[in-house]
């Protein structure tokens, strides 16, 4: 049953079909959240709230062959929203969509370079903070395929885009990571572009 | 080409392209260390993301607390002369959607009531009837008193019984309604015992209280010491043989065998076999993750507003406890021990021992004391002398505050303490 049916029959009164589409879509929506508030752990009542959002307002979705889209947009809004409510309690940062976006220099002063023994809490705010390098775009894409390995049909069914474009900015966000990740690809870079690295200067 | 050696490493190449590059990569030394470093980098990236992944299959929670679908806005600029014909068409669409609605309707009941929503109040005046579950995640395990035959529990409704046992496993967790409308959060692996009416034993794991005010104590038991409070919100774990109590709102009193301290809001307090003194300390990071925890726990939102009138109506029934405050001025004369009076009535053989609270004026916690119930009993006498500790005598406090609490586990017969003297050192 696709998508369009599912909404169809789900507006008829059948719930098992919603079922469907939960079960279907719930690694998209839980990336997304995670994406937003995965580091306070606030993912999974993201992911229920956003389908009950979505089962309240299932009517004013237009065109049930763009539900992925469509829910995608209720998950940014349901992280979004969530992180306006909690944030402020829970940290004193600004709750914004678009987090800040970092600097490499920034993330390696903060946590060190990666290496096979980097501790993995350590590595999860690591790469976190990685994918806030790359342009926004980018980023959700490389958070469902990583997170939830989600292939590419799956991912541009959610995205409401083609399954070639999404795979063309996951194949972008590898290679810009990379130059994040990996010092010598760093140092490759840095070289191809001829900067040459003055010595840090250390803050006192 | 780095983009397509990122297609390798990423898997998402078709058969063609890919052989294509790795007949490239084989001859090309820099394209084989690219693509070495870049499957290293989608390495890195999975092992970041493996712990975050969703393995949980989150449907059947999702679909437990549907709410009601918005009705459709009436549509527009509907342009049609009325006519017979159209107007019967229209009263049948209208006929089939309200059909359409009811079955809706009916499908949502079904869900989030899986049994007759009066079950709990026919239940609810059974004396052995302690609560009723508010909202689970996945289930929880009931062992009954007698039986020990533990029961799965799936469904949000079911009764609670004093007596019984409540398990969590792993993943799992519950809001219990108690019946004087305090509400218990249980956690994951964790395991409580409910005794009777605001009293509680928690055996293992984690578990918060947001207890109501009606005038008598509430007691939560754990392997290392006793909880008592009056009415507010705390969270205890238990785990690796050490009891942590962190209070969210409110005062609490946490006592061990020897000692006891009183905790306000974002305090903490940790009892333990190697703990003889207890400790006080601020925590709020604690707190934060205990209103985070009770936060993610949802509950049934229709069964929670017939619980709340049931714990409302249940107030007029409430005995009342022989719990009594007295305030003893000191002035500048040193304190050796106290001398507790009562009323000698009618022997009773299985009267319950008292607990006494000795407080400076500022209620902080100078020593407790115990009279066990055979002293009551005794007809002999009508008084008890406590002694202070020296420590005690040492601070010289002016004012004395002195609570009397009945321990309700040590008997059954309650003793009216009518007077409370400070023995002076001459």
């Amino acid at each position: 049953m696709n998508d369009a049916e599912c909404v169809k029959r789900c507006l008829a009164g059948d719930a098992d079909a919603y079922a469907i589409l939960v079960r279907r879509y719930q690694g998209a929506v839980y990336a997304t959240a995670y994406y937003y508030a995965g580091r306070y752990n606030a993912a999974e009542d993201i992911v229920q709230e956003t389908f009950w959002a979505a089962y309240r307002s299932l009517r004013m979705l237009k065109d049930p062959d763009r539900f992925g889209p469509w829910l995608k947009s209720i998950a940014t809004r349901t992280s979004v929203n969530w992180l306006r409510r909690h944030l402020p309690r829970l940290r004193r940062e600004t709750p914004l969509p678009h987090r800040q976006q970092r600097s490499t220099e920034e993330i390696l002063e903060r946590y060190g370079p990666v290496t096979t023994t980097t501790d993995r809490v350590v590595l999860v705010d690591w790469i976190r903070d990685a994918i806030d390098t790359l342009p926004e775009d980018l980023r959700l894409p490389v958070v469902l395929r990583f997170l939830q390995e989600m292939t590419y049909d799956e991912m541009a069914r959610f995205l409401g885009e083609d399954a070639e474009l999404t795979r063309a900015k996951v194949r972008r966000a590898l290679v810009l990571l990379r130059e994040v990740i990996d010092p010598a690809a760093r140092q490759q870079k840095d070289d191809e572009e001829g900067i040459i690295q003055w010595p840090r200067v250390e803050k006192k | 080409m780095k983009e397509r050696i990122a297609a390798i490493a990423d898997g998402s190449i078709d058969d063609h392209d890919r052989k294509a590059v790795m007949d490239h990569v084989e001859h090309c030394d820099t394209c084989r260390l690219e693509l070495e470093r870049m499957r290293e980098t989608v390495g890195v990236i999975h092992r970041a993301f493996s712990r975050g992944r969703l393995v949980a299959d989150l449907t059947s929670r999702v679909m437990m607390y549907l709410p009601e679908m918005e009705p459709e806005l009436p549509a527009c600029g509907h342009e049609s002369a009325p006519g017979r014909a159209e107007t019967s068409g229209y009263l049948w669409a209208l006929v089939a959607g309200v059909a359409a609605a009811l079955l809706l309707v009916a499908g949502l009941t079904w869900l989030t009531w899986p049994d007759s929503g009066e079950q709990p109040i026919a239940s609810w005046n059974r004396p052995e009837t302690a609560g009723v579950i508010l909202g689970l995640t996945k289930g929880i395990t009931a062992v009954g008193k007698d039986g020990n035959v533990p029961i799965r529990v799936a469904k949000a409704s079911y009764a609670l019984e004093k007596g019984a046992r409540y398990e969590t496993g792993t993943g799992e967790a519950a809001v219990l309604g108690l019946r004087d409308g305090s509400r218990v959060s249980l956690f994951e692996q964790s395991s409580l015992t409910i005794f009777g009416d605001r009293e509680i034993m928690l055996n293992s794991g984690r578990a918060c209280f947001e207890v109501t005010h009606n005038g008598e104590r509430f007691r939560v038991k754990s392997p290392d010491g006793l909880v008592t409070v009056m009415g507010t919100t705390f969270g205890v774990a238990v785990e690796q043989g050490r009891t942590v109590v962190t209070v969210i709102s409110g005062m609490v009193q946490v006592e061990n065998s020897s000692s006891f301290v009183l905790l306000t809001q974002d305090e903490q307090t940790e009892m333990g076999m190697a703990v003889t003194t207890l400790a006080v300390r601020k925590n709020p990071s604690d707190v934060a993750m205990w209103r985070e925890k009770v936060q993610s726990l949802r509950v049934d939102r229709g069964l929670e507003r017939q619980w709340t009138r049931l714990a409302d109506g249940d107030g007029a029934t409430r005995p009342v406890r022989a719990e009594r405050v007295f305030v003893v001025d000191v002035g500048t004369r040193k304190v050796s021990g106290l001398r507790v009076e009562w009323n000698h009535d009618t022997v009773r053989p299985d009267a319950m021992g008292y607990t006494v609270y000795v407080r400076d004026g500022s209620l902080k916690p100078l020593a407790k004391g115990y009279i066990p119930g055979r002293v009551f009993v005794d007809a002999k006498s009508s008084s008890f002398d406590l002694s202070l500790p020296e420590q005690v005598r040492e601070v010289k406090p002016s004012l004395l505050h002195i609570s009397v609490v009945p321990d309700v586990d040590s008997g059954v017969s309650t003793t009216e303490v009518t007077e409370v003297y400070a023995l002076t050192e001459p």
